[in-house]
């Protein structure tokens, strides 16, 4: 695994991908705080939105929570991109024919999963501390400018909230990087993965959810959703992860199986 | 797996690759049938077979990308099913080179390194250099010609120094130049005490570099053993002489020197196989060879006979192959 998880970064550490993650993911964190202190309300508008940050009132900014309220709210596009960077690092792998010139090199496929896993987790790790850094500098300047008080943010409590807000956002991109791989693994073609899993993630689950309000508590995309924005009306955030882990883990072992006794014929 | 010594053991006194009934079956069509081959340590072996005759796919089960069916099998003296306790000693290419484009060569080779747990990169720019990208290991793989990745591939499988050396098609996309220094390199490992597996469908080239064939037709074993029993045994020593009408004093000449030549227009065959030394046939042994055809034209010379051709003619392995093909298993 520790093999593996060298390669992985040797390839991860090349300007483009660097580049790509290190500005895109804190790029959309800071849009998200952006448009979240543009659009935040005086007061509670009726109704609940069903997308995240589009009903925040300059009150809810200026609690504990208010300094990565926007780096939560970037969380369905953090994680479609996780999802992305993911699967495509995996299909590849496939694609180019790299994956057979590792496994003659490193026979335990097992390993090799899991360092790649942990190399991915560890870039997207970085990205999200950066991003939520970022996002933290732009919420400060933007609260100047709307005159919302900062003095909440700083103490114990905003810490905590920063610190958490920093766990269930590494928690979610680390599920649809789960998915991603999986998808990758299980399909192996790029184009067919990303076309059913940006599908389902996408437009799928969010269309049902207009329909059907049970659709949050059981559809894995907005379960890691919630997972991210610590829990929600929906459904509550123990649940959320519970249910979010054992999806991944379900898919984690299909696809862990199907990976290890697999031939590799292309 | 063989009791006593085999041949490949006889050869040179190890083997370095060993299967026995090793079968790959894709639903219900076999793909290799119940394959015994041996290559025999130090050896380059070429691996030959009409397309589709389950060549890549054996190559792949060597290495553990593809899982047997049925057979068993040794690499290195480990089991097939353990490859990883032998990968360390192997060095692959397999189809085309796998790498990644957005890196450079060098790098490609680092990540390839990294696998085989090796931390030491410093011997990856002499690997460039001695497949000719000394000056290119930093440019990125997808500005490489077909040639290049090849012989990026061909670096990459010499990473750790391995003992064995499985190569499918590596002169695929090589140029002239390019194949006759693929044929020096794969000689050049071979002097270096490693094995080399070749998969090829150049006959001329694997005649000239390989000293041991396995030949494989729907995924059978249709011939192993060294190339000179292949192509040897059609090998010939053609005399003409000046004057045709010398051709009888000739053949009585050579017949007292206990030769059967053979009247074939206006010359003389004789089977390479007869030209020995202490029993041992001259047919491999080039310097007892030159000995024996100088001493034939002495005599030629002696008894008032002149000679203008004094050939061997070698049987082209491509003929034996087509002919074995054709014929089906042995």
């Amino acid at each position: 695994m520790i093999r593996s998880f060298r390669a992985e970064v040797l390839k991860l550490r090349r300007r483009s991908v660097l580049w790509g993650v290190g500005v895109v993911l804190p790029g959309f964190a800071v849009l998200a705080t952006i448009l979240g202190f543009v659009n935040a309300r005086d007061t509670a508008a009726s109704g609940t939105s069903v997308i995240a940050g589009t009903n925040t009132t300059l009150e809810q900014l200026a609690q504990a929570g208010g300094l990565t309220q926007g780096f939560s709210n970037a969380a369905t596009f953090v994680g479609i991109i996780v999802f992305v960077l993911f699967l495509t690092s995996m299909t590849s792998e496939y694609g180019q024919g790299t994956l057979r010139v590792a496994l003659t090199r490193q026979p335990r496929r097992e390993g090799m999963l899991a360092g790649k896993l942990f190399a991915l987790l560890g870039l997207t790790a970085a990205a999200l501390l950066g991003a939520e850094a970022v996002s933290a500098v732009a919420s400060v300047l933007l609260a100047h400018a709307r005159d919302v008080s900062t003095a909440d943010w700083f103490t114990g409590a905003g810490l905590a909230h920063t610190a958490a807000d920093y766990g269930n956002a590494l928690l979610a991109a680390a599920l649809f990087g789960v998915v991603g791989t999986a998808l990758g693994v299980l399909l192996r073609s790029t184009m067919l993965a990303l076309a059913v899993g940006l599908a389902w993630i996408g437009p799928l689950e969010h269309i049902v959810q207009l329909s059907w309000s049970g659709a949050g508590r059981w559809f894995p995309g907005l379960l890691f959703d919630a997972v991210d924005l610590g829990g929600g009306d929906v459904t509550s955030y123990s649940r959320a992860l519970a249910l979010s882990l054992a999806f991944a883990s379900v898919l984690l072992v299909a696809s862990g199986i199907s990976f290890v006794r697999r031939d590799i014929t292309s | 797996m063989a009791e006593g010594k085999s041949e490949a053991e006889k050869v040179r006194g190890g083997t370095a690759i060993e299967t026995s009934g090793l079968t790959k079956r894709y639903g219900g069509r076999s793909v290799v049938e119940s394959l015994n081959m041996e290559v025999p340590a130090g050896v380059v072996a070429g691996f030959i077979g009409p397309n589709g005759a389950g060549k890549t796919t054996t190559l792949r089960m060597l290495l553990g990308l593809v899982r047997p069916s049925a057979g068993s099998g040794r690499v290195l003296g480990m089991l097939l099913t353990a490859p990883a306790q032998y990968v360390a000693g192997v060095g692959a290419l397999i189809e085309s080179p796998g790498f990644h484009p957005g890196l450079s060569g060098e790098r490609n080779l680092a990540v390839v390194a990294s696998l085989a747990g090796i931390a030491d990169r410093s011997p990856l720019p002499a690997l460039l250099e001695r497949v000719g990208l000394g000056d290119r290991g930093r440019d990125l793989y997808r500005t490489y010609s077909l040639g290049m990745k090849q012989r990026l591939g061909i670096a990459a499988a010499l990473i750790g120094d391995p003992a064995l050396l499985i190569l499918d098609e590596p002169a695929n996309g090589l140029d002239p130049s390019g194949i006759r220094e693929m044929r020096t390199l794969l000689r050049s490992f071979s002097d270096e005490g490693r094995t080399v597996l070749v998969s090829s469908h150049q006959l001329a080239e694997v005649q000239q570099v390989c000293d041991w064939l396995v030949v494989i037709d729907h995924g059978r074993r249709i011939f192993q053993g060294p190339t000179s029993q292949l192509v040897g045994s059609n090998q010939a020593l053609v005399l003409r002489s000046e004057h045709p009408a010398d051709l009888p004093r000739l053949e009585a000449l050579l017949g007292r020197r206990g030769l059967h030549p053979m009247r074939s227009g206006d010359q003389l065959r004789i089977h390479l196989s007869e030209l020995t030394s202490s029993g041992r046939a001259l047919a491999e042994d080039m310097d007892g060879l030159r000995y024996a055809l100088a001493e034939i034209n002495r005599a030629a010379a002696a008894a008032d006979i002149t000679l203008i051709e004094l050939t061997v003619v070698r049987a082209e392995l491509e003929d034996r192959y087509e002919a074995l093909v054709a014929g089906g298993a042995r």
